[in-house]
């Protein structure tokens, strides 16, 4: 597993995330998850273009921040088939493609905020669901990748809180948009 | 306002269950784990925020409450809060299903009355144990 640094405040923030992950994969989705690298992340986006989602969750207790799922639409699918009981991914439409990402992303950040923190309750905010390029990474965020299905995944952290009018911080994109 | 399906003698009551999450796709989920435990459900309701779930339990008979903690309009603590002022809904068994399984949170559930606490994920089983169990307590 490779992934960017970022200041954050929990101990081993990405073996936590990787158990997250393991544990949503396995008892939710029926599948199991690897950890991977940012060369096999970044082989893979150029074919995929614009077929990829990205969920992201604003989280706020002891400390907050933005955690971002990218996972590609045809996973997406393939997982939200497997988690609703359908027989084929064909039956996930766009509405159920969004809010599938939307929990999954909530169940992965959850799991991983339990682990880290399991006296302290946080609040996360509803996801925000977006499709487009997978080259929409938070600057300064910490990263790590995982392999599904032989698929690659990005998770990435940003610490940081929600400015004084209560919305959240708007993540500084690194593909100009 | 409608009452939940009678049975034969013998038999025990189907109960009727009002499931609360933001995410139709987990409500779906949950459904189809409950319809697979074989265990005899009635009416099973939906709704996405604790806003609509009130709006539910006002106008049917609901015997267990499933709610998430983290929703937009109305939490799910807020919902167990406002169910808690009503002496008509203390019948009624509180199932939390939620991501968040931190002490701080399953406490302040308790003092709401909550019976169970299942954290997400879990595997389609734990549905079956859990219903297994309000079964026992109705």
């Amino acid at each position: 597993m490779t992934s960017s640094q970022s200041s954050q405040p929990f101990a081993d923030y990405q073996g936590g995330l990787l158990a997250a992950v393991t544990d949503v994969a396995e008892n939710s989705l029926f599948t199991f998850a690897d950890a991977s690298d940012e060369a096999a992340f970044d082989a893979a986006a150029p074919g995929l273009g614009t077929g990829w989602v990205q969920a992201q969750i604003h989280f706020a207790g002891s400390t907050s921040g933005e955690f971002i799922l990218t996972v590609p639409v045809v996973l997406a699918q393939r997982l939200g088939a497997a988690f609703a009981g359908a027989d084929t991914a064909d039956e996930i439409g766009e509405g159920e493609l969004v809010d599938f990402t939307g929990e999954l992303a909530n169940m992965i950040c959850g799991a991983w905020l339990t682990k880290a923190c399991p006296q302290e309750a946080f609040d996360l905010a509803p996801p925000t669901v977006v499709r487009g390029s997978a080259a929409c990474a938070v600057a300064g965020a910490g990263r790590m990748y995982l392999m599904v299905e032989d698929t690659p995944v990005r998770l990435e952290i940003a610490w940081g809180t929600r400015n004084a009018a209560g919305a959240p911080m708007e993540p500084e994109r690194t593909d100009g948009r | 306002m409608p009452e939940p399906a009678s049975t034969d003698a013998g038999k025990p009551s189907a109960i009727n269950i009002l499931v609360v999450d933001d995410s139709a796709m987990m409500r779906t989920m949950i459904r189809r784990a409950a319809a697979a435990t074989g265990l005899p459900i009635g009416e099973l309701y939906e709704a996405a925020d604790g806003q609509q779930a009130l709006a539910v339990l006002k106008e049917h008979h609901v015997d267990a409450l499933f709610t998430d903690i983290n929703m937009p309009v109305m939490t799910g603590i807020e919902l167990l809060r406002q169910i808690a002022g009503h002496e008509r809904w203390q019948h009624m068994i509180r199932v939390i299903i939620s991501t968040d399984g931190s002490e701080a949170r399953k406490s302040e559930a308790g003092a709401l009355n909550v019976r169970l606490y299942v954290e997400k994920p879990f595997r389609p089983e734990v549905m079956r144990d859990v219903l297994s169990e309000l079964a026992t307590v109705r």
